[in-house]
C-alpha cells in the first residue's frame, strides 16, 4: 500500500513537471486600428462585439478571431481575459447569430493563419502566443495586451 | 402604408443579392423527444340536447410513450459586406404521415450604427424577451417547450411569434445600454394563415434596457386589428363575430449570464380585443422560469404558467379563446449541458386547465341548465435530446 502511494505520488510529480506551462499570450489588432494599448476587460467587449459592433476611429466591424481547435493558447485566452468556457463562448456566438444574424468568430488552425488575417483585416482582434510574434510579425500587426 | 412597406423591403433584398456573399454560416438544429402522458377531464362538454341541456361525460386518455422527430431547422446567415447580414430558417417536421416545411425567417439587416439598424423581411416579432431569444433553436432555450403564456399559435397559443415587414432597432444606447425595436408589420394572422391582403400595417415596439451584465427589463406593445369574418389565430372559432382593435402589451424581466450560477425569466402578457360592438375582452398570463447552474453541465429548473383568457365564468375571448379559461401549468426539469452544441433535457410537467361554460338562457323560456366547468387535468414526461452543427 505505502508503495503505491509513492508510486502515485512520484506520478502526480513528474506529471506535473510535464505538464506544458500556461502560455503567454499577445492580444493583436491590425496596424491600422488606432488603439494601442487596451486593458482585458476592453479586449473582452471588443472581442465578444458585446458594447460596439465597429471600431469607434477606424469604424470598421469589429471581428473577432479564434482558434479553430482547443490549445493551450485558447484556454488562456478564455479563462484570463473572457472569464468563460469553451462551451459558453461557443453559445453566446450561436445566441448572437440565431438573433441578429451577426457573424460569428472567423477560426483559425495556427497563429501564423491569425497574423495574416489579422494583417489583413482592418477591423480584425485575435491571440496568439507571444513566442509567433516574430519581427517580421510584429511589423504586420500591433500588440494590445500581453497577457501573461 | 403597405405597399411602400413591400416595396422597400423587395429592393433592400434586391440590393444585398447584388451584394457579394462573403461568409456563409449554416447550421443545423434538431431537437427528437420523447414524451408520456396521461389526461383525464372532468365534464368533458358534449353537446346540448333538445331540452336545452348540456352533455357532458368524464374522459381519460393514457398516451403510449411515443417518439417525436421535433423540428429540423436549417439555419444560414451570410455577411454580405461590412455592414449587411443576411439570414433564413427552414423548419422541416414530420407529423402523423405528413411532412411539412416552413419558411420561420427570412430577412436582410442593415448595420448603419449601434444605435440604428434596419432590418426587412420575415422576421420575430419583438414582444417579450422569450420570443427573440430562443424560438426554434432549442438547443439554445433553458426548457424543452416554450412558456404556454407565450406559444405560437401552431402550439395552441396566441402569439404571432414572427411577421413579415420592416424593424428599426437600436441597442447600446448610453450607460444603461438601452434598446428599441420597432416592426412595421403584416401583423396578427388568421388561421392558415399570416397575411392579410388589405392596407392595414400593425405596428409592434419594444424598449428596454440593461443595467448589468446579463439583466434585461423591457416592454413591449403589439398593436393591430380584428377583422370580422376571419377565423381566430388558433382557428376555435371559424368566423369572428366583429371588427375590432387588438393590444398586447408585455412586461419583461430577465437575468440570463452565462457567467453567473441564477438564472430568471419572468414576463407578464395582457391581451385586450376592443371589438367595436361587442365590447372588450381581456386576457392575461404570465410565467416565471428559474434555474440554477450547479456546475458547467447540470442546470435543475422549473417554470411556472398561469393564463386567463376571457372573464372568471362569463364570456370568453373570442380572438383567443370562445369560451373563458384558466390554465395553471407547472414544469419542473433538469438540463444537462453536454457540449454548447449538444444538450439534453428531462422535463415532468403538470397542467391543469379550466373552461367555464355559461348557463344555457333560451328565449321565451328562461333558464334550462345550469353552467359548469370542464376541468382537463395532464401529466406529462419528456425527454429532449437538442443538438447544433
Amino acid at each position: 500500500m505505502k508503495k503505491m502511494i509513492m508510486t502515485l505520488s512520484l506520478l502526480v510529480v513528474v506529471l506535473t513537471a510535464f505538464a506544458p506551462p500556461t502560455p503567454e499570450i499577445a492580444v493583436i489588432v491590425n496596424k491600422e486600428n488606432t488603439a494601442s494599448k487596451l486593458t482585458a476587460g476592453e479586449v473582452k467587449l471588443y472581442w465578444l462585439r458585446k458594447i460596439k459592433k465597429r471600431w469607434p476611429d477606424i469604424n470598421k466591424n469589429i471581428k473577432p478571431v479564434d482558434r479553430k481547435a482547443s490549445c493551450s493558447e485558447q484556454e488562456a485566452f478564455y479563462a484570463k481575459v473572457l472569464g468563460m468556457s469553451a462551451s459558453d463562448v461557443e453559445t453566446y456566438f450561436t445566441q448572437k447569430q440565431y438573433e441578429s444574424a451577426e457573424k460569428p468568430q472567423d477560426k483559425f488552425a495556427s497563429d501564423a493563419a491569425i497574423i495574416d488575417f489579422v494583417a489583413e483585416e482592418p477591423g480584425a482582434i485575435g491571440f496568439v502566443n507571444i513566442s509567433s510574434l516574430s519581427a517580421e510579425a510584429k511589423a504586420r500587426v500591433k500588440v494590445v495586451l500581453t497577457i501573461p | 402604408m403597405k405597399k411602400i412597406i413591400v416595396t422597400v423591403s423587395i429592393c433592400a433584398l434586391l440590393w444585398a443579392g447584388f451584394a457579394q456573399a462573403q461568409d456563409t454560416k449554416i447550421r443545423f438544429f434538431g431537437q427528437p423527444e420523447l414524451s408520456n402522458y396521461n389526461t383525464t377531464s372532468k365534464n368533458n362538454f358534449v353537446g346540448v340536447n333538445g331540452f336545452g341541456q348540456y352533455l357532458k361525460k368524464d374522459t381519460t386518455y393514457q398516451s403510449k410513450t411515443n417518439f417525436n422527430t421535433g423540428n429540423y431547422v436549417l439555419f444560414v446567415t451570410s455577411q454580405l459586406n461590412d455592414r449587411i447580414s443576411v439570414l433564413s430558417e427552414l423548419s422541416f417536421n414530420n407529423k402523423g404521415n405528413t411532412f411539412n416545411y416552413e419558411v420561420q425567417r427570412l430577412m436582410l439587416r442593415y448595420y448603419i450604427s449601434d444605435h440604428f439598424s434596419i432590418r426587412a423581411g420575415k422576421m420575430f416579432t419583438p414582444v417579450g424577451y422569450w420570443n427573440n431569444q430562443y424560438t426554434l433553436g432549442l438547443v439554445l432555450q433553458p426548457t424543452i417547450q416554450r412558456p404556454m403564456a407565450i406559444r405560437p399559435v401552431s402550439e395552441g397559443g396566441v402569439l404571432q411569434y414572427r411577421d413579415a415587414g420592416i424593424q428599426f432597432e437600436g441597442e447600446n444606447i448610453s450607460k444603461a445600454r438601452i434598446f428599441y425595436k420597432l416592426l412595421l408589420g403584416n401583423g396578427i394572422g388568421y388561421y392558415g394563415s399570416n397575411d392579410k391582403n388589405d392596407n392595414h400595417v400593425a405596428v409592434t415596439a419594444q424598449a428596454g434596457f440593461e443595467p448589468v451584465e446579463g439583466l434585461k427589463v423591457l416592454a413591449s406593445g403589439m398593436f393591430d386589428r380584428i377583422e370580422k369574418g376571419k377565423a381566430n389565430p388558433n382557428g376555435s372559432i371559424a368566423s369572428l363575430p366583429d371588427d375590432g382593435k387588438l393590444q398586447l402589451i408585455t412586461l419583461s424581466a430577465a437575468y440570463m449570464n452565462s457567467e453567473k450560477k441564477p438564472e430568471f425569466i419572468a414576463e407578464y402578457l395582457n391581451q385586450k380585443s376592443k371589438f367595436d360592438n361587442i365590447g372588450t375582452r381581456s386576457s392575461y398570463s404570465y410565467y416565471v422560469y428559474g434555474g440554477y447552474k450547479i456546475n458547467d453541465k447540470i442546470t435543475p429548473y422549473a417554470l411556472y404558467n398561469y393564463t386567463q383568457a376571457g372573464a372568471n365564468a362569463t364570456e370568453g375571448d373570442p380572438y383567443f379563446s370562445p369560451i373563458p379559461v384558466k390554465i395553471n401549468l407547472v414544469t419542473v426539469g433538469v438540463r444537462y449541458k453536454f457540449s454548447s452544441s449538444f444538450i439534453a433535457k428531462v422535463e415532468y410537467e403538470n397542467n391543469t386547465e379550466k373552461y367555464h361554460y355559461q348557463d344555457i338562457v333560451v328565449e321565451g323560456i328562461g333558464k334550462t341548465d345550469d353552467g359548469f366547468t370542464n376541468t382537463v387535468n395532464s401529466n406529462r414526461f419528456r425527454f429532449q435530446l437538442a443538438f447544433v452543427f
